[in-house]
C-alpha cells in the first residue's frame, strides 16, 4: 500500500484548542522519484523548526514567535503563533537516509527520496 | 501488516484529522471558501506610539506578484500567488494551501503618514510600517487672542 497519512495530534475533541499547536497547511505531492511535501510557515525561524523521522512516522514541528516591541497593542491578530506541528504517516519503500529539507519564503520543502520497492531476482 | 477491518475513510491517502476538525470552526471558513474568487491572507495588526505595522502571510509570493498601495485613506495589499511548480497537477495528494490572487483592504486612521510607508518582504512575510503623524493633518493650533 502506498499512502501518506497525516496524523493528527489530538484527535477526537479538543477542549483546549487556544493551548494546543497549529498545523500549517501542506501540499503533498508524487513523482517517480520522490515524495514531496511543501509546508507554508512564513516568519518562521529555520532553527526553530525540527524534522524528525520516527517509527515511519515524520514530525514536522516548530514555533513561531510573536515577538514585538514592548508597548504594543494589537489591532488584529489572526496569524497563529506558537507552537506548531503536522506529522505525516510515511510508506514504507523510502529511504530515510536520504530525506532532505529546505527553507524558501517561508515553505519548508521536504524530500522524501522513494526505494525501489521489489527487486527481480535473476535466474541463474 | 495484520489484518483489520476496511475502513473506507482511514485508508484514504492524506485523509487528514486537523483540517476536518479545523473546517468546522468559526472563523476559518470565511477565508476558505471554495470557489472564491480573491483569498485574504492572515494579517496581524499592531501599534505603538510611533506606527502601525501590519504584517501579512504570504509564503512563496513573489516581490513582482506583490502590489502595496494607499489610495483615498485606504491601504490595499494584493497579488497572486503563483502556482508555478513544474510537476503535474494530477501528482498531488493533497492541496491546502491557497493559491491565486489575494487582496485584504484597511481604512488608515487619519494620523498616518502616507508618504512614508514602508513596505519590506521576509521570510514568506509582508510586513507594512506606517509611522504616525506627530499631529493629525487636520490639527491646527487656534491662538486665543
Amino acid at each position: 500500500m502506498r499512502m501518506i497519512h497525516t496524523t493528527s495530534p489530538a484527535c477526537g475533541p479538543r477542549p483546549h484548542r487556544a493551548a494546543s499547536a497549529w498545523a500549517p497547511p501542506v501540499d503533498v505531492l508524487e513523482t517517480e522519484q520522490l515524495y514531496l511535501l511543501r509546508i507554508d510557515v512564513p516568519g518562521v525561524d529555520e532553527k526553530a523548526v525540527s524534522v524528525e523521522l520516527e517509527q515511519g512516522v515524520l514530525r514536522v514541528k516548530g514555533e513561531r514567535k510573536q515577538a514585538e516591541a514592548e508597548g504594543a497593542s494589537y489591532k488584529l491578530r489572526e496569524r497563529r503563533a506558537g507552537a506548531f506541528r503536522r506529522n505525516f504517516r510515511l510508506p514504507d519503500a523510502i529511504d530515510a537516509e536520504g530525506i532532505e529539507a529546505k527553507f524558501d519564503r517561508g515553505v519548508l520543502e521536504i524530500r522524501i527520496p522513494k526505494v525501489e520497492r521489489s527487486r527481480k531476482i535473476p535466474i541463474q | 501488516m495484520s489484518l483489520m477491518r476496511y475502513n473506507p475513510r482511514a485508508m484514504t491517502p492524506w485523509f487528514d484529522f486537523d483540517r476536518f476538525f479545523e473546517d468546522f470552526e468559526p472563523g476559518v471558513g470565511l477565508t476558505r471558501k471554495a470557489g472564491e474568487k480573491a483569498w485574504a491572507p492572515a494579517v496581524d495588526i499592531f501599534e505603538d506610539e510611533k506606527e502601525i505595522v501590519i504584517k501579512a502571510d504570504l509564503p512563496e509570493v513573489k516581490e513582482e506578484d506583490l502590489d502595496v498601495r494607499v489610495e483615498d485613506g485606504q491601504l490595499t495589499l494584493k497579488g497572486e500567488r503563483k502556482f508555478e511548480h513544474e510537476e503535474k497537477k494530477d501528482n498531488y495528494h493533497r492541496v491546502e494551501r491557497r493559491y491565486g490572487s489575494f487582496q485584504r483592504t484597511f481604512g488608515l486612521p487619519e494620523n498616518v503618514d502616507a508618504d512614508h510607508i514602508v513596505a519590506k518582504y521576509d521570510k514568506g512575510v509582508l510586513k507594512v510600517t506606517l509611522p504616525k503623524l506627530e499631529k493629525p493633518k487636520n490639527a491646527r493650533t487656534i491662538p486665543v487672542k
